[in-house]
């Protein structure tokens, strides 16, 4: 090995050997002074990526059980679930999203314009089943050739492209409908909200298909492991074949499919079209995707930990309710554990020994 | 150190004893972690004189320049700066010290306008306040001094120009802050023969200054056209210092080899089957002019140059990463000059790059995911059979004993030799015909790369495929190669059988010995 090779980038603010403390000392007290956490060895494979969020979870479910009688009850439990539908299926695309190293902020304008879409294609006389499709392949196409492009292809910032379409959507809703809700009276969409399959509420039906089908994806096909290798190195996936564009060109249609889809489930649920839909569930979905361990640099993570995730925020937000406290707090606290949970998570880290 | 009335704290570099070093090292010892790269190396430079250091990669060369410009500092030894000792805590220590450095990378900023890179750090204030008139005009005398304030506007920002000027913007960044020891590390690499003698000029302009200047280099022909005196660094020691007058490109890269090198024993000649690659005078620009060679089935081939030649072009531009400007590649048979990244892969090329943190691995991920990479960079919804993917990586995992034999590992966690197996053994589950290898051992063991080697022999024995390297280590493409391409200025200059060449006559070539007469 050549010598030159395992010297260490030295930065020209890097203090002296010998004056005061030494720079290596510095580096050292970095790495060891801080306690490395390790999951216990019986705790395996990919849970390790989120063992934080299901501590947190599982604290969180005996606390609340102790203190609320009326928490662990079916009632309870299936209201919590509908509850958190949209923010279920906005998180599954968010997850993908994130995997592939970037960020949809447009997630919940996508909701407020597929709402709105939906609304226009009833009125105009289009059947219920043809307009959820239609709203469904507009989300997707939307997705994919706006943020899509302009982050794949364009290579603009994630941020900053999401930013730009999340504002143009809420504003062209805003124009069509200037800014009232708009009520929806169908049967087939208000089946699709309030409905039950087999006695479960059809919103957490569409939720299990969702992450069923997002998950298997993820996981068992070419297009699911490409998603990973564009988002952890870029350049190494385009030099292993990887068509890194397309992926994620695909990445932001998937999300706004999410996007609408959650749109029609809460159409449904609502029975109305609400422009503000969404406004704040772009960011919230992220903490539930982080929490579930996929981490905001790409390349690892997954649909499980998402689970996760937003059972903890979930969870909370029906903790709060039941406890009779201010829904304010309920950030508080989701703010506080997704610190909580991603220290936990970096102090893991430390614990192993990279090259 | 800006204000030449009153600001003035030294005497006038040419007012010194031109014989009396500016500046001396002795003894210098620098490690890391517990690796030694200079074992007690000696170094001065003079006023008025320029003092080029010679060494091939890994030589410390650019590490002992480090050490005078402030960015490593020494484990053990001395520095006398005009007979004072000093210790310096960084770059900017060394420049108030009135040392500066003109590296490879340039630090500049490049949304500021020149005139604030060339102040930066000092800018003129009055109570406080930039005087940004004053910038301007101050830059344009500094700029004059590189003899460039007709060919820069101090307004510009520095993305705007071009390397040459952006290095000319360095060196006047440098005056600025009088400095009267200047060092350049590679200042040539990336320019053109046009650039390089106008750099020259200025060189010779400061050594007709008084200031004392150093220079590191590769190439030979460079250091016999711009300095006074050489000294070669070899395996971090000091082997030989030479007049410029008495030394020839071939003296010097015999002393940065050494003189025990004698040629390889022969290997066997592979029989160059079917041509896998034809390239057909294929340029790029001004890196790359009008090349033309083939590499057929069951061959090595190396193409050795010096940073800057071209040589490191000819792999992204036959990959496609790179555009081309003229010419044809052929890949077995097909025309594939302008097919993209992922045709050419899907013809059967491979690409193995050093670079693993760049280039090469998803390091947030495992082994298997990162062997499998290949393998799965179709964006399909067709379902992967896990069973058979894991068995496939389990194979190429005991095949390569990449170690631990576990493919579930972080890929980060393994050691460098480790990782670079995991680079190239993706490969192995596609059967590629051929390899395009950029610098695959760096950073890795001996013994790692002894297989990793050895891996590349096997694959192209077959007959069916085969490999062209480029690598920062002459000797590793002497061992490996079946033929040996060497090039300069984006050209051919010399068809080399390794079993017949010596280390040292790949680096005088490469160094423009062929040229020597043209500059």
């Amino acid at each position: 090995m050549p010598p030159e090779a395992v010297e260490p980038r030295s930065s020209p603010t890097a203090a002296p050997r010998g004056a005061g403390t030494s720079a290596t000392t510095i580096a050292a007290s970095a790495t060891r002074g801080w306690p490395a956490w390790r999951a216990p060895r019986w705790v395996h494979g990919r849970i390790r990526n989120f063992l934080g969020a299901t501590i947190a979870l599982a604290i969180l479910v005996v606390l609340l059980t102790i203190a609320e009688s009326s928490f662990l009850t079916a009632g309870n439990l299936k209201n919590l679930l509908v509850t958190n539908a949209t923010l279920f299926i906005v998180s599954t695309g968010m997850t993908y999203v994130m995997i592939s190293a970037g960020f949809d902020l447009s997630i919940g304008a996508m909701m407020a314009v597929s709402e709105e879409l939906l609304y226009e294609l009833l009125k105009n006389g289009v059947p219920a089943l043809a307009a959820i499709v239609i709203v469904l392949l507009v989300g997707f196409v939307v997705g994919t050739l706006l943020n899509g492009v302009l982050i794949g292809v364009f290579g603009v910032n994630f941020f900053v492209a999401t930013l730009g379409t999340m504002t143009l959507f809420y504003g062209l809703v805003d124009v069509v409908t200037n800014g009232a809700s708009e009520t929806i009276t169908s049967s087939t969409l208000a089946s699709f909200g309030n409905g039950t399959l087999w006695g479960v509420p059809m919103p957490v039906v569409v939720v299990v298909v969702t992450i069923a089908l997002g998950g298997f994806i993820l996981r068992w096909t070419p297009f699911g492991r490409s998603i990973y290798g564009t988002g952890g190195n870029r350049e190494a996936a385009r030099l292993a074949g990887v068509p890194d564009r397309l992926v994620i060109m695909s990445v932001y249609g998937v999300a706004g499919l999410c996007g609408a889809l959650a749109g029609v489930v809460d159409a449904g649920r609502l029975a109305a079209a609400t422009p503000t839909d969404g406004s704040s569930i772009a960011l919230v979905s992220g903490a539930a995707v982080l929490l579930g361990g996929t981490s905001l640099f790409g390349g690892i993570g997954g649909l499980s930990g998402t689970v996760v995730g937003v059972l903890v925020i979930g969870v909370l937000g029906d903790g709060v309710n039941l406890l009779g406290v201010s829904d304010f707090w309920q950030n508080v606290v989701t703010g506080a554990v997704l610190i909580g949970a991603i220290l936990l998570d970096r102090l893991q880290k430390r614990g192993q020994v990279l090259h | 150190m800006l204000e030449p009335a009153g600001g003035v704290q030294r005497e006038q570099p040419g007012g010194r004893n031109p014989q009396q070093p500016v500046l001396s090292l002795a003894g210098i010892i620098k490690e890391f972690r517990g690796q030694r790269v200079l074992h007690g190396v000696d170094f001065e430079l003079r006023c008025g004189e320029v003092h080029a250091l010679a060494g091939s990669n890994g030589s410390g060369k650019s590490t002992l320049m480090k050490v005078v410009y402030g960015a490593h500092q020494p484990s053990q030894g001395t520095m006398e700066v005009r007979g004072a000792i000093v210790r310096f805590r960084s770059p900017v220590h060394a420049l108030r010290a009135g040392i500066a450095a003109v590296p490879q990378e340039l630090p500049l900023f490049s949304r500021l306008s020149v005139a604030e890179n060339i102040f930066f750090g000092d800018l003129p204030r009055r109570r406080g306040v930039v005087r940004w008139r004053h910038v301007h005009r101050r830059a344009m005398d500094v700029l004059a001094q590189v003899d460039a304030e007709h060919r820069i506007d101090p307004a510009r920002e520095v993305w705007q120009l071009d390397l040459a000027a952006q290095q000319l913007v360095s060196i006047a960044r440098a005056l600025a802050h009088g400095a009267d020891i200047i060092v350049f590390d590679e200042p040539t690499s990336s320019l053109g023969t046009a650039d390089t003698e106008r750099l020259f000029a200025v060189i010779a302009g400061l050594r007709a200054e008084g200031r004392a200047v150093g220079f590191i280099s590769q190439r030979l022909d460079d250091i016999l056209a711009v300095a006074d005196r050489v000294s070669v660094l070899r395996d971090g020691r000091m082997v030989g210092e030479l007049a410029v007058g008495d030394a020839t490109t071939d003296g010097i890269a015999a002393l940065m080899v050494g003189h025990a090198t004698t040629a390889l024993a022969s290997r066997r000649v592979a029989p160059a089957g079917s041509k896998v690659l034809e390239v057909n005078r294929l340029s790029a620009g001004g890196h790359l002019r009008g090349l033309t060679f083939s590499v057929g089935a069951g061959e090595v081939v190396g193409l050795a140059g010096l940073p800057g030649s071209g040589a490191e072009d000819v792999l992204p531009a036959l990959l496609g990463r790179r555009a081309t400007t003229g010419g044809s590649v052929r890949i077995r048979g097909r025309d594939m000059t302008h097919s993209s990244l992922r045709r050419r892969i899907r013809a059967g090329v491979a690409y193995v790059s050093g670079d693993r943190r760049g280039e090469g691995l998803v390091r947030a991920q495992t082994v298997a995911f990162n062997l499998a990479l290949v393998l799965n960079n179709r964006a399909r919804l067709v379902p992967i059979s896990h069973l058979r993917q894991r068995r496939k990586v389990e194979e190429v995992v005991s095949k390569l004993r990449i170690h631990p034999a576990d493919p579930a590992a972080l890929v980060a966690t393994l050691s460098g030799g480790n990782q670079q197996k995991v680079v190239v053994g993706r490969w192995l589950l596609v059967e590629p015909h051929l390899w395009l290898l950029s610098d695959p051992t760096r950073g890795v063991d001996v013994h790692s790369r002894a297989e990793i080697h050895a891996l590349v022999r096997e694959q192209v024995s077959t007959g069916e495929s085969s490999a062209l390297m480029t690598s920062s280590d002459t000797r590793e493409l002497l061992e490996v190669c079946d033929r040996l391409i060497v090039i300069d200025h984006g050209e051919i200059v010399a068809e080399l059988d390794p079993g017949e060449t010596t280390e040292h006559q790949v680096l005088a070539l490469a160094g423009g010995a062929s040229s020597q007469g043209g500059r």
